[in-house]
């Protein structure tokens, strides 16, 4: 719903802009009416040749029948070749005659006839509804392709809304700016404008849906063409193939769109009615042309793009619309929709407008004029003309409607085309033929439009479902020679080929014989000259008669029945307005008597302006309806003629021909003499410009000379020869001579034979070589010798050679000292530096000793540090054998327990195994000396075993066994442990490990110190590793449960409790010993603070702790209280915390 | 440049030049051109186009500017 909203804006938006655009136009803009004036956009308003058929039909010709399409767009630019000729001729015609419509042209030919324009108008007619008809579907379609595509709903509605917009917005554009009043110019600037933007915007539109297809879609024309090539789609690319008979139909259309171009009512009025000036048809030349080559050089990639893509056939006429659609670039649709939108208003609305014209002029008011009771309508021209457009405009609707897809509908483009090249014989007569007449033309054009009608029309409406086909294959009651398709018989395979043969055969046949049937009136013969000699006739042909003065007839009386009759048809001020213009233009001063020439030269004027209206015949037929000439004068009139002729001694005609020779000769000297004062204007305005020139000329001297003449430099010119042309003052007073004699010699006549050398050798470098040198040198001055700066340029002409030389020099002797002085100061900056230099060299020795002296300091400091550091681990390894020593004689008690009893178990094996080898001997012996009854020898084991005790010694020996490996086993542990912790470990050996396995090691180590003073109670819980040094933080561990004994005066308790806490392990020991004093606490981490008595400690068991633990990152905490107890609590950072 | 204009802007040169597309645009030379690539066609059409764009310019500048054919310059004479 959102695109048709959209849609429906843009167009509007669209359609206000070129309301706009026109209006100010119309009203005067100065850079728009500049811009409608102009020959390109002139040029631009003739694309008006590319409708909707161009737009989207030609993509959908091109799909369907190749390469033919193309005809209608060369015709036009190859019959364009013809213009500087014929439409130079039209134009100026139209020009002098105020042509407003190709009916009013060939009437305006043919002795004004009203009939032939008459049929020419209804011509126009037929073929232009339909026509119309045609881009209003193309427009309605397009709009429900784009409005379907978005939104899926009924668009029905949007439709009915869309049609009756698009429809009451060109009937408002066309009345506003096409008929707004009864133009005698009939030109619309405004509307002629916008039809140029419009032919603008719909070529960039195809310009950019043709480079997406060729370019963004496709890699080019070639990629195009070689995919083509290879599809089912490959003819598209011929023009005829094998079938030679496309080329008599290629032909064939490029008659046809040779002929529509020129003489379509549309064309004609925007190549003609609508030139301004004959200098246009310059420009649209080539103008136009490229616009043609540009519109039609993406067709074919388009057509073949539309194919490739899969889209089908049928649907070929939209491909332009629906290609961006189906790449889903909406926003180009749109465009294109808006170049669819510009093709077929523009057309609608200049043909609607054109033709309005012709059927009021040439119609409607010869109908009015017919009867007298019907004159109060003539005022109302101008609202018929109105009418008439909303009329076109709603019945090319209508047909839209009735019609639809039918056969005649989709070819009334081509038929039109037919209709129209009817008026190319009559019209290419009239330019050219002297002989055509209106009998001629009015025979050629019915005859012609006949068998347009029925070899084309009448099939095309048969073939639409509106007649028997039998008709076309039978022939009308049955006669099979009048075909409609093939008459008399001949069978001409395309129906197209066929009705452009016979129309024209018998249009032009008729149109000869006709012409040549009667010789041609002198109306005719009139039309004749003004049409086959318009280019070498006068522009404004006045009755001229420089011998005739006689001033006799009032004016006011006529212009009152002028009026009288004007009035009819204008209002009262339009026209005043007409009539003061004819008497403009005649210089006939209003309240002056005019002689009857001037009368007959008013009459003549006025026809001409009211032609601009009402077109040549009814102009024509209104002003000889007025009774301007007295009888009297009428007579007067013929004895003016008559004495011409009698006084020439001359025949009416070679009267005709005489006054035809001196308007040509009056022309020619006018022309003469306009020219000869354009130019007498040229060469003042060349004159003015050369005495400006002239005048600057002496001020740039005057201020070259002041220049020179004040500089305070030496300037001199020299020739090839060396001789000077020219110095200045100061040149010469350095010499101490006058200019003037300065002038003509040679430095050999002032300086020393060897100076003058020199600089003669300076001036021909200069000379030879062409080139500007400088140099300085010693120059005598005034009799001083000074330095002078000089540079010596060559002098060249116009074509380079060099013809002497310019010199100039200044005194730079004082700047020569300066620099002097610059150089010795320069040397005694330089001396300075070099001391300064030596005094810096110096002091950076010393530093340099300094920094030797430094490094070895901090080699000592290096080294005492190492030392210490060294000294502080011998203090640590101190206080651990220090703990050791402590723990010395526990351990040995530890030691001693389990070797006590496993020597008593050692002693009972011993004793046992001599009773188990007594045993042993006893059965040996038993069994090697009597062979006694089983009996007897089980009875004596029994009582061997008794004696010996054997049963009770199999029970008790394992059990030794056991205690013993229980020993042996406790004491490697008390070892391994304890040489675990005195080992000499690095800082390094750092490892991931479990806090609870070390304060098992650290317990065993000290159980035997502790256990007699104290009961020791763990509470270890599950915990993460931590990065340590196991044996430094067993050190640790020793060191507080020794000193938690020790505090302990008699037996207490202390309590081991592990546990993770917030990223941290955390070891808490706490003893109700006698605990410590706040000022013990401040020192107890002190190097060699002790409590202890004098050999006792070392004092530094918490210091080294403390230590270790900052080292593991961990931190430890003292609560103690006098009397209470102490709880140090210990924390580790957990190894690997996320 | 001068010469060429000067030829191209004579009535003749358009009756002549208007005959030479007639017979370039039409059987046989369209056919000749049809016996090689397809596109071939579809070059030679457009560049004869634009050839004939080049021949009207060239026509174009030699193209008498023509006075005001309306301007009259003579004097009153009521």
């Amino acid at each position: 719903m959102l695109s048709i909203f959209i849609i429906i804006i843009v167009f509007c938006l669209y359609m206000g802009a070129m309301f706009v655009l026109a209006l100010k136009t119309e009203r005067g803009s100065p850079l728009l009416r500049r811009w409608s004036e102009h020959p390109f956009m002139h040029a631009c308003a003739l694309g008006i040749y590319c409708t909707t058929w161009t737009y989207y039909g030609s993509v959908g010709n091109a799909a369907t029948s190749g390469l033919l399409f193309l005809t209608f767009y060369l015709g036009p630019t190859m019959v364009i070749f013809l213009w500087p000729v014929i439409l130079r001729k039209m134009v100026r015609i139209k020009h002098n005659y105020r042509i407003t419509s190709i009916a009013d042209f060939i009437s305006a030919r043919y002795s004004k006839s009203q009939a032939l324009a008459a049929m020419v108008t209804v011509i126009a007619l037929v073929g232009v509804i339909p026509y119309v008809s045609l881009q209003l579907r193309a427009t309605f379609n397009t709009f429900k392709i784009l409005a379907m595509h978005s939104y899926q709903g009924d668009i029905f509605i949007w439709e009915q809304y869309m049609a009756w917009l698009i429809i009451g917005l060109m009937i408002i554009f066309t009345i506003l700016f096409g008929a707004r009043r009864l133009d005698p110019t009939e030109t619309h600037k405004g509307m002629i404008l916008s039809v140029a933007v419009q032919s603008l915007v719909q070529l960039a539109a195809l310009l950019c849906v043709g480079v997406f297809v060729t370019f963004f879609i496709f890699h080019g024309f070639d990629d195009i063409f070689t995919r083509l090539a290879s599809s089912q789609f490959s003819e598209m690319i011929f023009v005829g193939g094998k079938d030679q008979g496309n080329y008599l139909v290629w032909a064939t259309y490029l008659v046809l769109s040779m002929s529509a171009f020129m003489f379509l009512p549309r064309q004609f009025h925007v190549a003609v009615v609508e030139n301004s000036e004959e200098k246009n048809i310059g420009m649209i030349l080539w103008v136009f042309p490229l616009y043609m080559l540009l519109i039609n050089i993406f067709l074919v990639p388009i057509a073949a793009g539309g194919l490739l893509s899969g889209l089908p056939v049928a649907e070929a006429d939209s491909f332009v619309l629906r290609l961006p659609l189906f790449y889903n670039n909406f926003w180009l649709a749109v465009i294109v929709f808006l170049g669819g939108i510009s093709a077929a208003t523009s057309m609608i609305m200049i043909s609607s407008m054109t033709v309005a014209t012709m059927v009021t002029n040439h119609i409607l008011l010869p109908v009015l004029n017919f009867s007298p009771r019907l004159d109060f309508l003539k005022k109302h021209l101008l609202k018929f003309r109105w009418l008439f457009i909303a009329f076109f405009i709603l019945s090319g609707y209508h047909f839209e409607k009735l019609l639809k897809q039918s056969y005649m509908l989709v070819n009334i483009g081509l038929i039109s085309f037919a209709a129209v090249l009817q008026f190319a014989p009559i019209i290419i007569g009239a330019l050219y033929w002297r002989r055509a007449n209106r009998r001629g033309a009015l025979m050629g054009l019915i005859g012609g439009f006949l068998l347009w009608f029925y070899t084309l029309l009448f099939p095309a409406i048969i073939k639409s479902g509106w007649g028997s086909p039998a008709i076309l294959v039978k022939g009308p009651w049955a006669i099979t020679w009048l075909r409609p398709e093939q008459l008399i018989g001949i069978n001409i395979p395309d129906n197209m080929v066929h009705a452009v043969f016979w129309s024209l055969f018998v249009n032009i046949t008729l149109f000869v014989s006709g012409s040549l049937s009667r010789a041609n009136t002198a109306m005719e013969e009139r039309g004749a000259d003004i049409f086959v000699d318009a280019l070498k006739m006068s522009s404004s042909p006045s009755l001229v008669s420089e011998w005739l003065e006689d001033r006799r007839i009032e004016l006011s009386h006529k212009l009152d029945l002028l009026m009288k009759v004007l009035e009819k048809y204008f209002d009262k001020r339009t026209a005043e307005a007409m009539v003061n213009e004819c008497l403009d233009k005649n210089h006939i001063d209003v309240h002056n008597k005019i002689s009857v020439i001037q009368l007959a030269e008013l009459q003549n004027e006025l026809e001409k302006t009211l032609s601009g209206s009402l077109g040549s015949a009814s102009a024509h037929q209104v002003i000889n309806s007025v009774s301007l000439f007295t009888e009297s004068e009428s007579r007067e009139l013929s004895r003016v003629y008559a004495k011409i002729l009698s006084d020439l001694k001359l025949s009416p005609e070679e009267l005709i021909s005489k006054i035809d020779y001196h308007r040509e000769r009056e022309k020619l000297i006018s022309q003469h003499a306009a020219e000869l004062e354009e130019t007498i204007r040229e060469l003042d305005h060349e004159i003015h410009v050369r005495s400006l020139t002239e005048k600057a000329l002496v001020e740039s001297e005057y201020k070259y000379r002041i220049l020179v003449e004040n500089l305070p430099q030496r300037i001199f010119r020299k020739n090839l020869d060396g001789v000077y042309t020219y110095c200045n003052d100061v040149f010469a007073a350095d010499l101490q001579i006058m200019r003037q004699e300065i002038v003509g010699k040679t430095d050999y006549d002032f300086f020393p034979f060897h100076v003058a050398e020199r600089y003669r050798e300076d001036d021909l470098k200069v000379t030879d070589a062409g080139e500007t040198l400088d140099l300085e040198e010693k120059y005598l001055l005034k009799g001083k010798e000074k330095w002078v700066y000089t540079i010596k340029s060559p002098i060249k002409d116009e074509e380079g050679q060099v013809i002497g030389l310019l010199g100039i020099f200044s005194d730079i002797t004082d700047k020569k000292k300066a620099q002097e002085q610059l150089n010795q100061s320069k040397q005694e900056l330089e001396v300075r530096v070099k001391e300064r230099t030596i005094e810096l060299i110096e002091a950076n020795k010393q530093l340099h000793h300094k920094i030797s002296e430094l490094e070895t300091t901090k080699s000592e400091l290096e080294d005492a540090y190492i030392h210490l550091k060294e000294t502080k681990d011998q203090l640590f390894q101190v206080e651990k054998l220090a703990s050791i020593g402590q723990l010395a004689a526990g351990v040995a008690h530890e030691i001693n327990n389990p070797i006590g009893f496993i020597k008593n178990n050692i002693s009972m094996f011993s004793e046992y195994w001599k009773l188990l080898q007594k045993y042993i001997d006893e059965i040996r012996r038993f069994m090697r000396s009597a062979r006694k009854s089983p009996q007897e020898q089980r009875q004596w084991m029994e009582e061997l075993e008794a004696e010996l005790n054997i049963e009770y010694i199999e029970k008790d020996l394992p059990s030794l066994l056991q205690e013993s490996q229980e020993g042996t086993r406790r004491i490697q542990k008390i070892i391994t442990d304890l040489k675990s912790f005195a080992r000499k470990e690095t800082d390094e050996e750092f490892k991931e490990e479990d806090l609870n396995k070390i304060v098992e090691v650290a317990i065993t180590i000290v159980n035997n110190e502790i256990k007699n003073k104290c009961e020791l109670t763990k509470e270890l819980a599950g915990l993460p590793l931590i990065h340590c040094n196991a044996q430094k933080i067993s050190q640790v561990i020793i060191n507080l449960l020794i000193n938690a004994s020790q505090a302990m005066k008699e037996r207490g308790a202390i309590h081991i409790e592990t546990y993770a806490e917030e990223g941290y392990v955390c070891l808490k020991i706490t003893d109700n010993g006698e605990g410590m004093s706040r000022q013990v606490i401040k020192k107890m981490f002190d190097p060699f603070f002790t409590t202890k008595e004098v050999g006792e400690g070392t004092g530094l068991g918490l210091s080294i702790s403390f230590d270790i633990i900052k080292k593991h990152k961990g931190s430890i905490e003292v609560q103690s209280e006098v009397g209470k107890g102490t709880t140090f609590l210990i924390k580790f950072p957990v190894a690997h915390n996320p | 440049m001068k010469k060429m204009i000067k030829i191209f802007s004579q009535k003749e040169f358009c009756f002549f030049i208007f005959g030479v597309y007639a017979i370039l645009l039409t059987w046989p030379f369209l056919s000749i051109f049809e016996q090689g690539k397809p596109q071939t066609v579809f070059y030679y059409l457009f560049f004869m186009w634009a050839l004939n764009i080049f021949i009207l310019f060239i026509m174009s500048l030699g193209y008498p500017r023509l006075k005001e054919s309306t301007k009259n310059t003579k004097k009153p004479r009521g």
